[in-house]
């Protein structure tokens, strides 16, 4: 579990610094540079044309299968991969694993996706004011979250899920209450940053208030570290989605989820296990797809 | 000096505290009671090595910074010590340029937006964008490059802009710190020409920071010598640079390089040994 | 010096009144009233109280609080709703066996994560960047609970070459075979990232221009590789306290798959029988833990960095 990637949080290197020399390069050249930037490489668009098939066999999973994702015929039941109509065998419940996988993308995909959402959405409001009103009420605000950062991812997630129980709802509730501060110190340390810069200074000189200086002048400096490091948590949350759904505190059955799938077939690694470690195939390859688009993605942003 | 004082400071103290990080303090005073006046039009030049504390000096003078002590008047008005929307309005009366050419725009906005930002009209409409132009001409910019961003513009060029976005607020003061240092010397003399004529035509009451102390005479009638944080000479310009009373100033006058005697005295030592490429 | 680590041990304070504050809400943000959820629906009235005394469940919420602080300061940390036996004793057991199998796994990580990345860096750019590169990401990318199946599939099942599941003896040989797969499995991020850091830290200081002197100078390839090392080092240290510190919680999965009796193991119990008070007290043990190696990591990285060093020593 990667959740030690939670420890790559950007510091102040990974921040928008400013231009270099003077801009002297003629336009042509900056435009020659632009077109280079948008030219993402190889792997990136292949991991991307991937997570683009997974999304879509999501989506029309009941147009692309004939069996049902949640009942299955257990005289049918651990079929090997490639048996006639299972091309990726069945579970220990008779179902088919390759329609229970395309219908587990949805919630794993929403895994990786959510949380981070909503966490950047908390970190961007907690960050902004922490960040450009160094007193008293951004102190406590950082260091509330500080606390957090105090246990280790998974832990954390496990502890308070366990607490409010079982249930999609509050694992998501558990991830987001896990990358708020990470993204949060992010978003501080870049509010900081920027709110050092003379043209905030100058838009303060300007009469303007607060927020619209933060709004206008602030925000659109902050948001790439922000939402490039956020890109890079979407692999760690669709594995620490799987790892509380695998001990059992994510989905319920029998909804399919790639974790829970994983967890349910664990004793078959004895008997069946090529069928029992397929769920796993699927929360890899995505993850790596998830990874490496955020890694080009970073790249891109700092070509730019 | 002619006509009321529009920007008086008086008594200004002003000490940074840190903490190292064992946690011990430490204190530097970075003013140590300054007071200086600038009749409406007038033009100040402030004088004195880094270190000698003008840059707080300007960042309290434009309310950046509140002093430990003293006071900063704006037609006579203790501006600092208002709040709210009172405060906002008194404060586009003074305005500053900034040092950095490279920090002081924002890299995300256009020229267009960072003017219209501080003509604080958003909204798209003739106003704004006839301010826009006005400026452009004033800083003699061409107004395609409203449409630019601070990256493809050179550092003479982002200081044109950084003039204007201190113009279109109608200021009447402004405050400009160190604002050609950034540059080369050929362009610094075009910004400090370009500042010479908007004092002229636009009746501008001008603070000019800086530690060169050469290009004082060419932008400001007055001058005021900062050491350590107190003021040890102040006068005309063209008097005090000529004839320099304080033994701070008159060494701050010797060392600094002119045209005559430049910088680095280049003297032939041995010839070089032929056959050995220099 | 002393005065540093002093200022930092006070400035720990408040962080682990925070760890104890979150370690004893999980009580109360649980749904509805945690007794009915706890407790035997049958249980009488007396019951009922004596366990919520038991819980810190009675009086004003910050008066709890402070009750079950001044428990905990006295070591009582409560009791197992299922075994039955005081919680911090099974607590900490389980801590020591989680902390062998992340150390093990830290150390091994940073072994092999040390080397890849320090190949990568010298040949940056070339096929086996590249390829040690795609392995990181790799190590990165794969659910360490999912290479644990696979590995007992492998080892357990297939060639039967390893035991797969619980510590054995728990001394010895026996011990030491029982940790090899767990430490594999536990150990895969740990390698991708500390790849990714040391051919990061290196490529950053090969290219620096003391290390151009030294090349100048002549200086082997050998001996420049160990001046290098010698300058990645605080920060090498560093990657191994962050993870040791993660590896607390990363193990949790892969303890479970392997039967391991550390921490996540007991935690995995503790939850499909809602036995809050172990949670409780393993959330807390673990967040002190982590605070306590995350501070150790900072002063000795202060300490090993001459520059960082300068500043709290010198007056």
């Amino acid at each position: 579990m990667s959740t030690s990637a939670l420890a790559e949080a950007p510091g102040s290197e990974a921040l928008p610094t400013p231009p270099g020399p003077p801009g002297l390069v003629p336009r042509v050249l900056a435009r020659a540079r632009s077109r280079r930037r948008s030219r993402v490489d190889l792997p990136t668009r292949l991991a991307f044309g991937f997570l683009v098939l997974v999304l879509l066999s999501a989506v029309f999973a009941p147009l692309l299968t004939p069996y049902d994702p949640l009942v299955g015929d257990i005289s049918q039941r651990l079929l090997s991969p490639g048996s006639p109509g299972h091309l990726l065998g069945t579970d220990e419940q008779g179902r088919d694993i390759a329609t229970r996988l395309m219908f587990g993308a949805r919630l794993s995909l929403l895994a990786a996706v959510l949380p981070v959402a909503v966490a950047s959405v908390l970190a961007l409001a907690c960050g902004l004011i922490a960040g450009s009103r160094p007193g008293l009420l951004g102190t406590v605000l950082m260091r509330v979250l500080d606390v957090f950062f105090a246990f280790p991812a998974i832990m954390l997630a496990i502890g308070v899920a366990a607490a409010l129980g079982p249930g999609l709802h509050n694992a998501f509730g558990a991830l987001v209450l896990v990358f708020t501060p990470p993204l949060a110190r992010v978003v501080e340390a870049a509010t900081r940053h920027v709110a050092g810069m003379e043209y905030v200074q100058a838009a303060q000189l300007t009469g303007a208030t607060r927020a619209r200086i933060l709004v206008r002048q602030v925000l659109p400096n902050v948001l790439p570290p922000v939402l490039t490091y956020a890109a890079s948590l979407m692999g760690v949350s669709l594995l620490l989605m799987a790892g509380l759904s695998f001990v059992g505190l994510g989905v319920r059955p029998p909804t399919p989820e790639w974790g829970f799938m994983l967890g349910s077939m664990r004793d078959m690694i004895y008997t069946s296990p090529v069928n029992a470690i397929l769920p796993g195939i699927a929360i890899f390859l995505t993850a790596v797809a998830l990874n490496v688009v955020s890694d080009g993605l970073r790249d891109a942003a700092d070509r730019s | 000096m002619t006509g009321p004082p529009i920007l008086r400071a008086q008594g200004v103290h002003k000490t940074f505290r840190s903490r190292d990080r064992s946690g011990r303090r430490h204190e530097t005073a970075a003013l140590r009671g300054v007071d200086l006046e600038v009749p409406l039009g007038g033009s100040l030049a402030v004088v004195g090595e880094s270190g000698s504390g003008k840059s707080t000096l300007a960042r309290i003078l434009v309310g950046l910074d509140a002093p430990d002590s003293g006071t900063v008047h704006l037609d006579g008005v203790d501006f600092p010590a208002s709040t709210g929307a009172t405060r906002r309005a008194l404060q586009r009366q003074i305005q500053m340029i900034f040092q950095d050419p490279y920090r002081s725009l924002n890299p995300r906005m256009s020229v267009r937006s960072a003017l219209r930002f501080a003509h604080h009209a958003e909204q798209p409409g003739a106003d704004a964008d006839e301010a826009c132009r006005t400026m452009m001409q004033l800083v003699r910019l061409p107004e395609s490059y409203l449409d630019r961003r601070p990256h493809s513009l050179s550092g003479g060029e982002r200081q044109r802009v950084n003039i204007a976005r201190a113009l279109i607020a109608r200021p009447n003061v402004v405050v400009a710190d160190e604002a050609v240092s950034a540059l080369d010397r050929s362009v610094q003399a075009d910004i400090l020409n370009l500042l010479a004529d908007l004092r002229r035509e636009l009746r501008l009451t001008l603070v000019y920071i800086t530690h060169d102390v050469h290009t004082v005479s060419a932008v400001c009638e007055d001058v005021l010598v900062l050491h350590q944080g107190l003021v040890v000479e102040r006068g005309r310009a063209a008097t005090v640079m000529a004839d320099p009373t304080a033994d701070y100033t008159r060494a701050l006058v010797a060392a600094a390089p002119t045209v005559d005697r430049p910088l680095v005295t280049v003297r032939p030592t041995s010839p070089p040994v032929a056959g050995v490429p220099s | 010096m002393t005065r540093y680590v002093g200022s930092r041990l006070l400035a720990l304070l408040p962080i682990l009144l925070g760890v104890a504050a979150v370690s004893f809400s999980l009580v109360h943000i649980m749904p509805g009233d945690p007794l009915d959820s706890l407790m035997d629906p049958q249980s009488t009235q007396a019951e009922r109280d004596a366990f919520a005394a038991a819980l810190g469940l009675t009086g004003s919420l910050p008066e709890q609080f402070f009750t079950w602080l001044g428990r905990v300061a006295g070591g009582d940390l409560g009791r197992s709703i299922a075994f039955r036996q005081p919680v911090l004793s099974m607590v900490v057991g389980a801590l020591q066996n989680t902390l062998l199998l992340a150390g093990a796994a830290a150390v091994f990580g940073l072994l092999v994560g040390s080397v890849l990345g320090t190949l990568a860096a010298v040949h940056r750019g070339r096929a086996l960047d590249r390829g040690v590169t795609g392995l990181s990401l790799i190590g990165l990318s794969i659910p360490s609970f999912w290479l644990g199946m696979i590995l007992v599939a492998l080892f357990g099942v297939t060639w039967q070459l390893l035991p797969v599941s619980g510590i054995g003896s728990g001394s010895g040989t026996d011990l030491l075979s029982h940790l090899v797969l767990p430490t594999l499995a536990v150990s895969a991020p740990v390698i991708g990232l500390t790849t990714r850091m040391v051919r990061t830290h290196v490529a950053e200081i090969l290219e620096g221009q003391h290390v151009e002197f030294l090349r100048a100078n002549g200086m082997g390839r050998a001996r420049l590789l160990l001046q290098v090392w010698r300058n990645a080092l605080p920060n090498v240290l560093t990657i191994f306290g962050l993870e040791l510190g993660n590896l607390l919680g990363g193990s949790a999965l892969v303890e479970i798959v392997f039967s391991w009796p550390g921490v996540g193991q007991l935690v995995y119990q503790a939850v499909t029988q809602r036995d809050i008070p172990v949670i409780q007290a393993s959330l807390l043990l673990v967040g002190l833990l982590y605070v306590v190696i995350n501070l150790a990591v900072d002063v000795g990285q202060t300490l090993l960095d001459p520059r960082r060093r300068s500043q709290v020593v010198s007056t």
